[in-house]
């Protein structure tokens, strides 16, 4: 024991020599000590945040037809446009503007041209305002009329944003009357913020994470490395290693020992870091979180793993630069493995997996994670594509994974003819509306008929009388199907333009919600009901219940406002709403008055990714990221996780019928009893060369192989409770608030048996080779 | 500490061979059936020319590198096991101590490897470095020690846990001469506390000041072991000394038949003679002859060799 202190000892005799870790430690109490001072104070919001404009597109138009009206607060506000931010507005929506990511910085351009706006004076004049719409508008009376207040400018400014929300309520949605200000002492050096008060934790999660990722997980470790390097070597350089082993100490020990003496040194670092930062969150931010703590020997861990092949080069060529060349080539190594596993896993797999599945009396339907739509065909036993695009997005042609919104599809009872909705972006980056075709038997289901909705839409439902029915953002909207001749003239000109459709347009859709007044997020939950044809919608905190008139009209019906504003799943089914959130609960709810019945909870961790209920209400079913399937039995009122036998992660679930759950997993479609799990019925599909190559060479490869990267996961997993993080979709980002979107899940603890038996295994070859080593 | 008679090292049969190369095809045989016996107490020395094997024989000995046959023990336990390196106490040749080290915490570390407690270390170190010259300089890092320090230094973690025997490998190599007899003076103290002293040099001068008994090591054989006075007096081969009464003439007459003779003229009348003669009836006839030409004999001796002769002997022939 005295020789192990003392090597320990030694190793930090060493390293406190060499001036290396006094840098180190310095740097990182410099670092947080300038971050002390650093808070975020909550002040009455003044301004416009780009998450609360909600459809950019729409509210530039109303802008730029203000411009010919005669008077309303689109017109006046155009009017105090300069005349460069009005050509900008002008080019901005035109067909050519940019999508994508130079969209999000034009959304934010219009959002900084409104705030530069929102704090004048004369931003609002009663008789500039003065419109139907603004009549109308749903406002206090004392909005309308100019308080003595306002003259003060954050009041002004306040109370001005209140009146544009109630101007543009289809574009802009004001979520909180509260913002964010970065602070430093007691100075605000930033903000307000252009997020959510209560993503605030979500922000510091993530910044978090990135942190500990970068300075610890890649330059700590990397730099522990650099100067860890020399310690194997030196120690066995023959003037040294001649002495050490005339000395009544085990070899292995140590070998060992120096080895824990070059972790010690990472393990200071990271428990300085990661101390500091318990503190700081704690101290200024108010955020206790322990379990950052368990981050210290996480880190050490990874430490050690790549240590112990910079230690095993060095006993064996003792020199350092070989060690961290090998290192070096050991993690290219690794990430490649993982680059690798994680295409085939995340990408490839989840392409070719079913994700939507509708099943009929003759035809078996389903649309796969690379949005190609699909039909099950009898005679070759394999799924043949349908309705197939005549300009595929490349990654369609390629099977690969496409995060984003979901297609839906729909069918008529006998399976002949198919709707779909393929829902786009806009030009802004934000949900748009979707395209709705058509595929017919008859016409070996190509795609015909092409509309586009008004606005973003969430589901295609089909009524007891045959009505295309697409709730959408802003009201519900039936899709009238083209006559039966215009469809072949449709036709006729698609195989004449070898594919290319038509134009199309919104012509053919109805609002069929007259009066009702929605605002609802792109992002929001909105169910069918097929027993009573009504739609529940959730969208942050509220909760809306539409039913439907003999006069086929939806209106509201019940509205209930939650204590909460988190993103969640709806489906409804008979008498009842399962309503499934991002935390992992599930709230059974009472249709008519939307009141929690019975609550339920899927796995820890986890979240809920797909949600359905039985037409009848009977059953219900939770499908989570991780492939689990928790069913709701309304008869005993209780909720189980069902067990169904199939080689792939579940990825779909529809209910057939109340005694029928259909399971999506890999390329079958299975018919299981939603109580007892047992296959009633399957489709599978022919499996193709490359999944042989994942299951049979790239999964047990990756399975034995060592995995410091997945780490990362772990801290993940610490830091935010959770086993998953959204995909990121074309913006750039990860859809937090879209439980739906597509999520990679993952095990924070898969990793730790392959590189705890690879740190296992190269330390014991390096105890070998240094006890069976002459020096 | 073990000062009891007998033996410390007993090594017999040892051979080493080294093997190297992508298949470990190249073999080179460093020991070749080394039997060797060190008795307690004394300071032995061990001597060869470069390549000889005494390295690898005291590596042997403290276990850092493994015998390909024969056996080896050191008081009285097998060689390089955790019980007979406890008592053993090793300065390399061309060691490196780590340069973050002082003198101090050099004898903290090596002391502590050594099993000792931190009291111990305590109590030992000051008289330690006042015994090899670095009282003083304790806190100084050893980056800026000379040569001469480091060894001394080396020499001084080596006597820290008071081991029966001390293995020293090559311990004046860079030290002045002045240090150098201190040295020798320390190890000769130590000697006299009871210690046995192991040392290789290739000073034979040093050897053959300091050493009772060596033993001589070339090309993997030991080729002699034996006290420093039987090796320099035991060969029969010794040249012989004449000191003559008598003119230097007369002498060359007698001598004329051995070319290899040296004659040096002491005086007129006294002369000094050495010859190299074939065996004792050689040596009469010579006699006889000095006496038949009236010239006396006044004193004749076998003459004493250096280390470094019967060392250039051994050696030289076995070359």
């Amino acid at each position: 024991m005295r020789a192990i202190l003392a090597i320990l000892k030694d190793a930090f005799r060493e390293a406190w020599a060499s001036r290396v870790l006094w840098m180190a430690l310095a740097a990182i109490l410099l670092v947080l000590l300038a971050l002390s001072p650093m808070g975020l104070d909550s002040v009455v919001s003044t301004q416009l945040r780009p998450y609360e404009l909600v459809d950019t597109e729409e509210f530039l138009k109303q802008l730029r037809d203000g411009a010919s009206a005669e008077a309303g607060p689109a017109h006046h506000i155009w009017t105090l446009l300069a005349p460069d931010q009005q050509d900008r507005v002008r080019q901005w929506l035109r067909d050519d503007a940019p999508q994508g990511r130079p969209a999000r910085r034009i959304q934010s351009s219009v959002v900084d041209v409104v705030n530069g706006l929102i704090g004048l004076e004369k931003f609002y004049q009663p008789d500039a305002w003065k419109s139907p719409a603004w009549q109308s508008a749903d406002i206090p009376e004392t909005l309308r009329e100019i308080s003595p207040g306002e003259s003060d400018p954050s009041v002004r400014a306040t109370t001005n944003l209140k009146r544009l929300a109630a101007a543009f309520p289809a574009s802009i949605n004001i979520q909180d009357t509260t913002a964010l200000v970065l602070s430093y002492g007691s100075l605000r050096v930033f903000g307000p913020l252009r997020l959510p008060p209560d993503q605030v934790e979500s922000l510091i999660n993530e910044i978090i994470i990135g942190v500990l990722s970068v300075f610890l997980g890649f330059f700590g470790v990397f730099a522990s490395l650099m100067v860890t390097a020399s310690v194997i070597p030196r120690t066995f350089e023959p003037g040294e290693i001649s002495l050490l082993l005339s000395k009544p100490v085990p070899r292995t020990v140590l070998y060992l020992t120096r080895f824990v003496g070059g972790c010690l040194f990472t393990l200071v670092c990271a428990g300085t870091l990661v101390t500091g930062t318990f503190l700081l969150l704690w101290l200024r931010f108010d955020l206790w979180r322990p379990v950052l703590i368990a981050c210290i020997p996480l880190y050490v861990f990874l430490f050690a793993i790549y240590y112990s092949v910079s230690a095993l080069a060095g006993a064996i060529w003792r020199n350092p630069i070989v060690s961290l060349i090998l290192v070096v080539v050991f993690w290219i190594v690794q990430v490649t493995a993982s680059v690798v596993n994680d295409f085939m896993s995340l990408a490839w797999l989840p392409g070719r997996q079913l994700e939507e599945l509708v099943i009929t009396d003759s035809n078996v339907f389903a649309i796969d994670g690379s949005r190609n739509y699909l039909r099950w065909n009898e005679t070759t036993g394999d799924w043949q594509a349908m309705l197939e695009d005549s300009n595929p997005n490349p990654l369609q042609v390629l099977g690969i994974f496409q995060p984003g919104a979901r297609p839906r599809i729909t069918a008529v009872a006998d399976g002949n003819t198919v709707f779909a909705m393929q829902p786009e972006f806009s030009r802004f980056n934000q949900a748009g509306p979707a395209r709705v075709f058509r595929g017919e038997a008859g016409d070996n289901f190509n795609r015909s008929g092409n509309g586009i909705t008004p606005e973003p839409a969430f589901g295609i439902y089909r009524t007891r009388d045959e009505k295309l029915v697409l709730p959408g953002t802003r009201a519900v909207h039936q899709f009238k199907d083209d006559p039966e001749d215009i469809r072949n003239a449709r036709n006729f000109f698609r195989d004449m333009l070898g594919g290319l459709m038509p134009g199309s347009g919104s012509a053919g859709f109805e609002n069929v919600s007259p009066g009702l007044k929605l605002a609802l997020r792109p992002d929001a939950a909105v169910a069918w009901n097929p027993a009573d044809e009504s739609i529940v919608c959730r969208d942050r905190d509220l909760l809306l219940l539409l039913t439907r008139s003999p006069e086929g009209k939806w209106s509201e019906a019940t509205r209930r406002t939650l204590d909460r504003k988190k993103p969640a799943l709806i489906a409804a089914g008979g008498d009842k709403v399962l309503m499934a959130e991002a935390d992992g609960s599930i709230e059974i709810l009472n249709q008519s008055n939307l009141e929690v019945v019975t609550t339920g909870s899927i796995p820890a961790g986890d979240k809920p990714k797909r949600v359905e209920m039985a037409p009848d209400g009977s059953h219900a079913a939770v499908l989570t990221h991780a492939g689990a399937v928790v069913v709701f039995h309304a008869a005993d009122n209780v909720f189980a996780t069902l067990t169904v036998d199939t080689p792939r992660t579940i990825s779909g679930i529809r209910f057939v019928d109340g005694s029928q759950l259909a399971i999506g997993a890999g390329r079958s479609i299975l018919i299981v009893n939603p109580t007892t799990g047992e296959t009633l019925k399957s489709w599978t599909g022919q499996i193709q060369w490359p999944v042989h190559l994942y299951d049979y060479v790239v999964k047990p490869l990756h399975a034995v192989f060592p995995r410091p990267g997945d780490l990362d996961n772990t801290v993940r997993y610490l830091v935010t409770g959770e086993s998953s993080v959204a995909v990121e979709d074309e913006g750039g980002a990860g859809d937090e608030d879209d439980l739906s979107a597509p999520r990679i899940v993952f095990n924070p603890w898969a990793s730790f048996g392959t590189n705890s038996a690879f740190l296992a295994v190269m330390l014991l070859l390096g105890c070998l080779y240094i006890a069976r080593s002459d020096f | 500490m073990n000062s009891s008679s007998g033996s410390v090292i007993e090594v017999s049969g040892l051979s080493k061979i080294y093997r190297s190369g992508l298949f470990r095809r190249r073999q080179f045989q460093a020991l070749k059936s080394v039997n060797l016996s060190v008795p307690a107490g004394c300071i032995y020395g061990l001597l060869g020319p470069n390549g000889a094997g005494k390295t690898t024989l005291i590596k042997i000995l403290l276990g850092i590198v493994s015998s390909t046959s024969g056996s080896a023990s050191v008081l009285k336990h097998p060689a390089g096991s955790m019980a007979a390196r406890r008592g053993v106490g090793y300065l390399p040749e061309n060691h490196r101590l780590p340069r973050h080290l002082t003198a101090t915490t050099a004898l903290d570390y090596y002391g502590s490897l050594s099993g000792m407690s931190p009291a111990q270390i305590r109590a030992e170190r000051p008289r330690l470095l006042e015994l090899v010259g670095l009282a003083g300089r304790e806190r100084e890092r050893v980056s800026g020690y000379s040569k001469g320090m480091l060894q001394r230094l080396g020499l001084a973690q080596a006597m820290l846990h008071r081991p029966p025997l001390i293995v020293l490998d090559e311990p004046t190599d860079g030290v002045d001469p002045v240090g150098r007899r201190e040295i020798r003076d320390v190890l000769k103290k130590l000697s006299k506390e009871g210690h046995t002293i192991f040392l290789n040099s290739h000073l034979l001068q040093e050897i053959e000041l300091i050493c009772e008994s060596v033993a001589i090591l070339n090309r993997g054989q030991l080729l002699k072991t034996g006290t420093v006075q039987e090796m320099t007096r035991a060969l029969t081969d010794a040249p012989l000394q004449f000191q003559l009464l008598g003119s230097a003439e007369r002498a060359r007459k007698v001598f004329a038949a051995y070319p290899a003779a040296k004659l040096r003229e002491v005086t007129a009348e006294a002369v000094e003679v050495e010859i190299r003669p074939s065996g004792q009836p050689e040596v009469d006839a010579v006699i006889d002859k000095l006496r038949l030409e009236g010239i006396s004999i006044y004193r004749v001796a076998r003459r004493e060799q250096t280390l470094e002769e019967v060392f250039m002997t051994l050696v030289g022939g076995a070359v």
